[in-house]
């Protein structure tokens, strides 16, 4: 039912129909639009919505540490420095930032203006101090960007040097662990990527890294190194030496229960904070790099092959010739002229006569097969770049001499380690073990890859093993070593000297040697082999009963001090050995403050700070190391789990209040 | 009331329903991320409460009792007008606000809602006098006079609302086509001087349209001639302009041509839009509304944050809402027998219509940046009350259809 209403005029009908026309236009054209933002454009829109709000930079990881069987620090890499970044198409008011920069940063208003026009990234600066870092970073300038710049430093100094190795100016390893572990050390660049709001403010990032690969991860290394004992050798073998004229030295020290090298020192030393300061011969790792003649120390290999071939017995006499006597195209003379010596005295007293004769019992393949028994000729594959397999003529090439010369350890090649590993093989009852020096290598999330020792085989029976050690305690009682006879332990041993070999004119010097010593103690229950070499000797002889012997001697006493303190008869001062205890006990924190001599706060940025000395954290549990820092004012970066292992700066150092200092701390796995 | 009646208000009650959720859903969004908390969300609520209860009041008092009392609304709103000027609080450059505790109320908002009941008396009172020059002049001083006021203060978006309330309300009265042309005319004129080819078209358009519906030669030519020196005079007065007031000017109209301010904004919104695709991003996920590139995300671009998050799927729905309103709201005033309601109705329609395509069209960038808001959607009390209370008086009509 309609109720009747006044009908509108079709000028109004007119109207409304316009109304809607008009609304329906507009309408359309929004509609149009949206389709076009959303659904025709909307990659574009998209791209620029994500140039806006997503942001991505490339954050440098720390390069992997490189430790000591127990986790103190030998390589680390310090975040002290940043670089400044620019990126010209985040700021829009490049003039006012580069005034505000010239209050930080060493450069002109015009230098930095004019950097900041390089697109689409520039590093406008270097090494800025953390300090100038966060100035800056307060200051919320839009486009700057900050990266840590990674430099490598050696807390321990010369330790072991030439193992540790060193980087150049990029991180890039150059030598010792740090070239051959340098894959795994180093840390590839993590691209991280991030939210960025409205302000510029960052909000939190998205980390994307490629965590599957082995290398690029920034491992850290842990060497078979003991730092303790590191240390004891290193100035052992100084003091032994002071004073001394030679060409170089070194003394290693290896378990000969599971072939790990506890220590090597060698000299001269170098400092790989500052490797420029010596040339490439002293800073590569030379007792594993480089050959030399091992002359008569040499001669256990020939007596052990006699005895386990039993071509001679202990006693059988052997006629020494009374110093000169002739082989196919050499004469051989000894030092003293002997008549009839048992196989003992012939080991003993070094004759060469005597082993060469020993030897020509042995046929010359057996002979040779001996040598590379004893792991002579071939590469010992410790994880370093460089090093030498020496050279062990084959059979096929002997001529006259060649076995009388081996027999008494001319002209035959082969490096330090190899002749260690020898009497290694001796002193553990006739094994010959891998050496090792990379003793784990820890992965980023913990997750650690350790290497056990490796028997290579059994070469002496642990009858002729054991004569061995009996005629090589002969050597130090009675024979050419005494002089490195400790009062009270018995000390097995035999000295060497070689001919130095010319390697420019391809023949021996003439009045040039290498002296060296190698042994192992107590012999009766071997801890330690130790082998000492000094190389080219120039004054108070030659001889390596002389020179290498009593070097040894200084060097095993002062580890026998140090880890068997029992073994020692008691000493007749007292209080010299004392106060050597003392000394001993207090190493760690002395060394650790030389060493900080490295590492020179900036002494105008810090001018004004306060500082107070770092305090001792090793051994501390890594909450407790961080709440004593908290409470002493200064910051921490902690790295890790469980007791502290390393702290940078070094105890007793004065550092800045405020300071960030680095903790690293290991769980109890590498904990001894 | 009919059952197809029923039915009708029944879509237009769905299409205001669908526009608050959209609203709520914005603005908890864009207060999501911001350490205010759902502060905003929590206040637009208050608000939707608060505004329905104001329309329930509204929708029970009879239509005839604002019919009666328009003229004092008028005059009260037109003083609240002047108050604001001296006492009130300003913002961002406009001194619009009074501020009554942490409460702030726009006067200017309610004036609008004044302004149209005292228009829709003035004209159904007077069906006999529609052609005549005193009822159009009179309806043109009730509307400059808040429009004049609120220029001062000064807000360029919400004055503009007044001269479009008041087109379509004389429009829908039915006055003389002279009146409109007046009316549309110089607009035209001033809007196409820069351009002389489009010029001369929209001239021929008027001058056609002028010629069809006014039918005397005189004011034909008065109309061409007021249009012609709209067009000389427009470029010599912009040549007098100082070079700043240009770029305020040349800003409002073609904002590109200011890329760190208005066009910022423009084009902040058009990324939001169009980064949001045909489905959106998700809610809370709109990175450009959560990280805050968006400006004024809840407030007047409060269509491009949920565009973004919603997509074009979204957007439609929003578009469609208004749809509907627009079609049951005109529906309503074409029933109503009573000029009076009838011509509320198509009031409330025409401003709400009218601001919400401002808005829209403004964040797609096809209109300047007005900064009005999109009414039932954007955040703001007096906004959200003064559309709630327009909505009452539209749904008052509704209900007193069959009243003369």
């Amino acid at each position: 039912m309609n109720i009747p209403r006044p009908t509108k005029p079709a000028s109004v009908k007119n109207r409304e129909r316009f109304l809607v026309i008009a609304f329906l236009f507009f309408v359309a054209a929004f509609a149009a639009r949206l389709a076009q933002l959303q659904i025709f454009e909307q990659e574009r829109w998209r791209a620029l919505a994500d140039d806006q709000t997503r942001g991505a930079k490339e954050e440098a990881l720390p390069r992997g540490e490189i430790r000591d069987r127990s986790g103190h620090a030998l390589a680390v890499t310090l975040p002290l420095t940043y670089a400044v970044g620019f990126r010209p198409k985040d700021c829009a008011a490049k003039d006012s930032v580069a005034q505000i920069l010239t209050e930080y940063l060493p450069y002109s208003y015009e230098t930095l203006r004019k950097k900041m026009d390089i697109t689409p990234f520039t590093y406008l600066s270097r090494k800025v101090d953390w300090l100038k870092k966060d100035l800056i970073e307060e200051r919320r300038l839009p486009g700057i960007e900050f990266y840590r710049e990674a430099r490598r430093g050696y807390p321990e100094g010369s330790a072991a040097a030439t193992i540790v190795g060193f980087t150049d100016i990029q991180g890039k390893g150059q030598e010792g662990i740090e070239l051959s572990l340098d894959k795994l050390l180093h840390a590839d660049p993590v691209k991280a990527e991030f939210w960025r709001d409205a302000r510029t403010n960052t909000v939190p990032a998205v980390m994307s890294s490629d965590m599957e690969s082995l290398t690029g991860v920034g491992a850290h290394a842990y060497l078979t190194i003991d730092l303790s004992l590191q240390r004891v050798l290193d100035r052992a073998l100084a003091q032994a030496l002071d004073g001394r004229v030679y060409e170089k030295a070194c003394a290693i020290l290896v378990d000969p229960w599971t072939g790990d090298i506890m220590a090597l020192a060698t000299l001269p030393t170098f400092d790989p904070n500052h490797p420029g300061d010596v040339s490439d011969t002293t800073r590569k790792c030379w007792p594993f790099t480089d050959i030399y003649d091992p002359g008569s120390v040499f001669k256990i290999v020939t007596v052990s092959a006699a005895l386990q071939e039993e071509a001679v017995s202990r006693s059988t006499m052997i006629d020494c010739e009374g110093g000169s006597y002739s082989v196919p195209g050499k004469v051989i003379h000894d030092a003293h002229g002997y008549g009839e010596l048992s196989v003992d005295e012939v080991l003993a007293k070094s004759s060469n006569i005597g082993c060469a004769k020993i030897a020509s019992r042995l046929p010359v393949q057996t002979f040779y097969d001996w040598i590379r028994k004893f792991g002579f000729g071939a590469r010992c594959d410790i994880g370093l770049s460089g090093e030498t397999a020496g050279i062990v003529p084959r059979p096929d090439n002997w001529m006259g001499p060649t076995r009388a010369n081996l027999a008494m350890g001319q002209g035959v090649s082969v490096n330090v380690l190899q002749m260690t590993m020898a009497f290694a093989t001796i002193a553990n009852g006739g094994t010959l073990m891998q050496p090792r020096l990379i003793k784990a290598i820890e992965f980023p999330g913990e997750e650690v890859f350790e290497y056990s020792p490796a028997p290579l085989r059994r070469v002496l029976t642990p009858e002729v093993a054991s004569n061995l050690t009996q005629m090589l305690e002969l050597v130090v009682e009675e024979g050419t070593g005494k002089a490195a006879k400790i009062e009270g332990v018995k000390l097995a041993g035999k000295t060497g000297t070689a001919q130095k070999v010319n390697l420019a004119e391809k023949c021996y010097y003439e009045k040039r040697f290498v002296s060296s010593f190698g042994g192992f103690f107590p012999s009766d229950d071997p801890k330690y082999v130790l082998m000492v070499v000094v190389d080219d000797p120039r004054d108070g002889g030659y001889y390596g009963g002389q020179i290498a012997a009593p070097v040894f001697k200084t060097v095993a006493e002062e580890i026998l001090a140090l880890r068997f303190p029992e073994k020692l008869p008691p000493p007749k001062k007292i209080e010299e050995l004392a106060s050597k205890e003392e000394e001993k006990a207090s190493e760690i924190d002395s060394s650790e403050t030389d060493s900080a001599e490295v590492f020179v706060f900036d002494s105008l940025l810090y001018a004004n700070v306060p500082k107070i000395p770092m305090p001792q954290l090793s051994g501390l549990p890594l909450r407790i190391a961080a709440s004593t820092l908290r409470d002493l004012g200064l910051g921490a970066q902690l790295l890790g789990n469980g007791r502290v292992t390393s702290q940078f700066p070094p105890a007793g150092l004065l550092v800045p209040v405020g300071y960030a200092c680095e903790v690293q701390a290991t769980s109890a796995l590498f904990a001894q | 009331m009919s059952r197809k009646g029923m039915f009708s208000d029944l879509w237009l009650v769905l299409a205001v329903l669908a526009l608050l959720a959209v609203g709520l859903l914005s603005n908890y969004s864009t207060s999501y991320g911001e350490n205010t908390g759902l502060f905003h969300f929590q206040r637009q609520l208050f608000w939707i409460g608060m505004g329905t209860g104001i329309a329930l009041v509204i929708l029970s008092v009879p239509l005839r009792f604002f019919e009666m009392t328009a003229y004092i609304f008028y005059g009260l709103s037109v003083l609240s007008l002047i108050l604001v000027l001296a006492i009130g609080a300003t913002h961002k450059g406009a001194t619009s606000w009074f501020e009554i505790g942490s409460v702030q109320l726009q006067p200017s908002e309610f004036a609008k809602i004044a302004t149209l009941l005292a228009l829709a008396r003035l004209l159904a009172e007077h069906p006999k006098d529609l052609d005549r020059f005193w009822l159009f002049a009179t309806a043109c001083v009730i509307t400059v006079v808040p429009m004049g006021l609120i220029l001062v203060q000064p807000d360029l978006g919400t004055a503009l609302i007044y001269p479009v309330l008041l087109f379509v309300m004389l429009l829908w009265a039915g006055v003389a086509p002279l009146y409109l042309l007046l009316m549309v005319m110089p607009v035209a004129a001033v809007l196409t001087s820069w351009s002389v080819p489009l010029h001369v078209i929209t001239l021929l358009v008027f001058g056609a349209i002028a010629f069809f519906t006014v039918r005397r030669i005189p004011f034909v030519g008065g109309l061409v001639g007021l249009f012609l020196f709209f067009g000389t005079i427009t470029p010599k007065l912009w040549s007098k302009l100082e070079p700043h007031q240009q770029r305020r000017i040349t800003t409002f109209l073609n904002p590109e041509a200011d890329p760190l301010g208005a066009a910022y904004q423009l084009i902040q919104s058009k990324i939001a839009i169009g980064s949001g695709g045909i489905t959106g991003k998700g809610f809370l996920n709109g990175t450009q509304t959560q990280l805050q590139f968006l400006p004024e995300g809840h407030n007047d671009f409060v269509f491009a944050a949920f565009a973004e998050e919603w997509g074009f799927i979204g957007a439609v729905v929003v578009v469609l809402a208004f749809l509907t309103f627009y079609y049951r709201g005109v529906a309503v005033a074409t029933k109503c027998h009573a000029s009076f309601h009838s011509l509320v109705a198509i009031g409330v329609v025409g401003t709400i219509i009218f601001q919400a395509l401002t808005n829209l069209l403004m964040t797609v960038g096809l209109m300047p940046v007005t900064g009005l808001p999109l009414p039932l959607v954007s955040y703001g009390g007096s906004s959200m009350l003064a559309s709630l209370a327009l909505l009452g008086l539209l749904f008052s009509a509704a209900l007193r259809w069959r009243q003369y």
